[in-house]
């Protein structure tokens, strides 16, 4: 069963194969968390917006083209449950009425195992969330500029306009760090 | 060059880090759930909606659909239970969205305390720490609530009356084992389609055959669910919301990501605990505490500035002081400074859930001296304070932290990395009591 490609397991799991299901599993939820993660910089975030997304997606499995990849269907919709579950935290942050910030993402025991890593993940987690979105969708999870600006709901210049700040400003950062 | 730095970023993705068992463990039983709620009749469904968007665009007219029927509404309304006598209840608010589903919970026991947030109940609607830990004669209800308008689930799910009925549900054998499967958990399904909201109930009973009165008193709290009609107003909703708030205990409980100083080549954060010590009368001149601190104390004007927060327990006398009288002109008492603080400079919000617990790490009681460790940190690390207290409050600004001053029946602190790496656990109570644990590699101080 393992050794199976996607889109024989997805038929088999449309069928009530939860042997089917359990591979599907195992072979793309660490990719949906990291996902989930890479949006939303928050461990509690990610776990909620992956299990709603691997959820929807698995209760979807009948609407899905299996002619198409499994991997970027998944993916986008774990793009869309993390940009939801940011702007939620976002909004739940001001009504707090304590000051709003988007904590950074830490790359954690993996630091000390690539330092260099650690100071380019940093550099991003410490832009502004806006820009940082729009960079880990682009280099992170490969979504084209068009895609983003769909998934944000923004104008392609806006997005392309703010990737190129965030980039400025990573520039400048790596650089006074000397990672650069 | 730009390429290069474009190459960098790409490649620091490899230092995102795993999801932890728990998500992982939550995650599977809802993939697999996915499936088994799936019905053959989904294609049917399907085209039931399409046929509902087909009446709506000629003008039927969503609103009669889900307009409540005559029977359902009952009393108050609100998404969530009302408690029993002996029950406890969770909500997560009185708004439910498709992308945001309301959840609510009730149990016989008290819930534990992973699984609140922030006096909540968690989104996930699993109470998953309360249901490892249920007696035989424990019952935990959950209930989700979703707004119509998925047209495939809400054409295979019937239209229902409050009150439920247990004995309409059906067993759940396979999930009950997917969160307790060495000791299996009773649990029941309900599912119904009440005031326009599709409402998804388990009953999970401490056994895996309820006896006749346990499912009796499980009837009892399900007679309790209140669900709002999606007509009435929010003022209404607004009183539920109050009822179920005088429910439960007055708690305090945030989590935060603080900045470490960095000190001597390394990040460090310092934590002490103490049990109280009172010379007579009912108020404490040292109540027992839960401090953390990063970076040295400085002067006696700054003594506080690298606080991170503090917790404490019981009714400190006037004289009390958040930290050990070392310098005789300046004195921080915890009336003036607070019964718990968190630092607003070196600590911002976090939406993170971190559990409160001492697995992973060693110690015990700590003396009337107090002990303290230096413990090794990243650059930032999650603090959760939680506090009981004995009456209601919130936080409030007070020059770098914001504090209560209302007296704390018990109060917990943990720290642990963003990666989920448990460093610190305390916990204080009323009664003079102080624990504190650390983490493999703290160091005395």
């Amino acid at each position: 069963m393992r050794r199976r490609p996607d889109t024989e397991l997805i038929v088999l799991a449309r069928r009530g194969s939860t042997q089917a299901v359990e591979v599907l599993f195992d072979r793309y939820w660490s990719y949906a968390w990291r996902a989930a993660y890479a949006v939303t910089a928050d461990r509690g975030l990610a776990d909620d917006a992956a299990q709603e997304a691997i959820e929807r997606a698995f209760r979807s499995l009948d609407r899905f083209d299996e002619s198409r990849p499994f991997a970027p269907w998944l993916k986008r919709i774990v793009v869309n449950r993390a940009i939801d579950h940011l702007r939620r935290s976002s909004r739940l942050e001001v009504l707090r009425d304590e000051e709003t910030t988007f904590h950074t993402w830490a790359a954690g025991e993996s630091a000390e195992e690539d330092l260099r890593q650690w100071a380019i993940a940093d550099a991003v987690a410490a832009l502004g969330v806006g820009k940082r979105v729009v960079v880990v969708l682009h280099y992170w999870l490969d979504l084209p500029i068009e895609e983003i600006a769909g998934v944000l709901g923004l104008p392609v210049g806006t997005v392309a306009s703010r990737l190129g700040r965030a980039k400025m400003e990573l520039r400048t950062v790596l650089e006074e760090d000397r990672v650069l | 060059m730009s390429s290069d730095l474009e190459r960098r970023i790409r490649e620091a993705r490899a230092a995102l880090p795993e999801p932890d068992a728990e998500a992982t463990r939550r995650a599977h039983a809802r993939a697999l759930g996915a499936v088994r709620h799936r019905r053959p009749r989904v294609r049917l469904a399907v085209l039931a909606g399409v046929a509902l968007a087909l009446a709506l665009a000629l003008g039927a007219g969503l609103g009669t659909l889900i307009a409540p029927s005559g029977t359902a509404a009952r009393g108050p309304v609100g998404l969530g239970f009302l408690p029993e006598p002996g029950w406890y209840v969770l909500q997560s608010g009185a708004r439910a969205t498709s992308s945001a589903p309301a959840t609510a919970m009730a149990a016989n026991v008290g819930f534990a305390a992973d699984d609140a947030v922030r006096g909540l109940a968690d989104s996930s609607g699993l109470p998953y720490a309360t249901l490892l830990a249920l007696p035989p004669r424990g019952i935990v209800i959950t209930a989700t609530f979703t707004p119509l308008g998925e047209p495939w689930v809400d054409a295979i799910i019937e239209e229902g009356k409050l009150p439920l009925r247990v004995r309409d549900a059906v067993a759940d054998t396979g999930y009950g084992g997917q969160v307790r499967p060495e000791e299996p958990l009773g649990v029941y399904q309900l599912r119904a389609l009440v005031n326009g909201y599709n409402i998804d109930v388990h009953v999970y009973f401490g056994s895996l055959r309820p006896s006749s009165s346990l499912r009796e008193e499980a009837q009892r709290q399900l007679d309790q669910l209140v669900v709002r009609s999606g007509r009435t107003s929010g003022n209404a909703g607004a009183r539920v919301e109050g009822a179920a708030a005088k429910a439960s205990a007055p708690v305090i409980d945030r989590t935060v990501v603080c900045t470490m100083s960095f000190i001597g080549g390394a990040h460090e954060i310092e934590v002490r605990a103490q049990k109280g010590f009172r010379s007579g009368g009912s108020s404490w001149d040292r109540p027992p505490l839960a401090a953390l601190t990063t970076g040295s104390a400085g002067s006696a004007a700054k003594a506080l500035d690298n606080m991170l927060g503090w917790v404490t327990a019981g009714r400190p006398s006037p004289t009390a002081t958040v930290i050990p009288v070392r310098f005789p002109d300046v004195t921080y008492p915890i009336a003036t400074w607070g019964t718990l603080a968190m630092s607003r400079t070196q600590c911002r919000p976090a939406a993170t859930r971190f559990p409160l617990t001492a697995k992973g790490l060693t110690g015990g009681p700590a003396g009337a001296l107090g002990e303290t460790f230096d413990c090794g940190a990243p650059r930032r690390v999650l603090v959760r304070m939680r506090a009981v207290l004995e009456s209601p409050a919130s936080l409030r600004e007070h020059r770098q932290f914001l504090d209560t001053k209302t007296p704390i029946r018990e109060g917990y602190v943990v720290v642990g990395t963003q990666t989920g790496k448990p460093l610190v656990y305390a916990e204080v109570f009323a009664s003079g009591k102080a624990n504190l644990f650390v983490a493999r590699g703290c160091m005395p101080d």
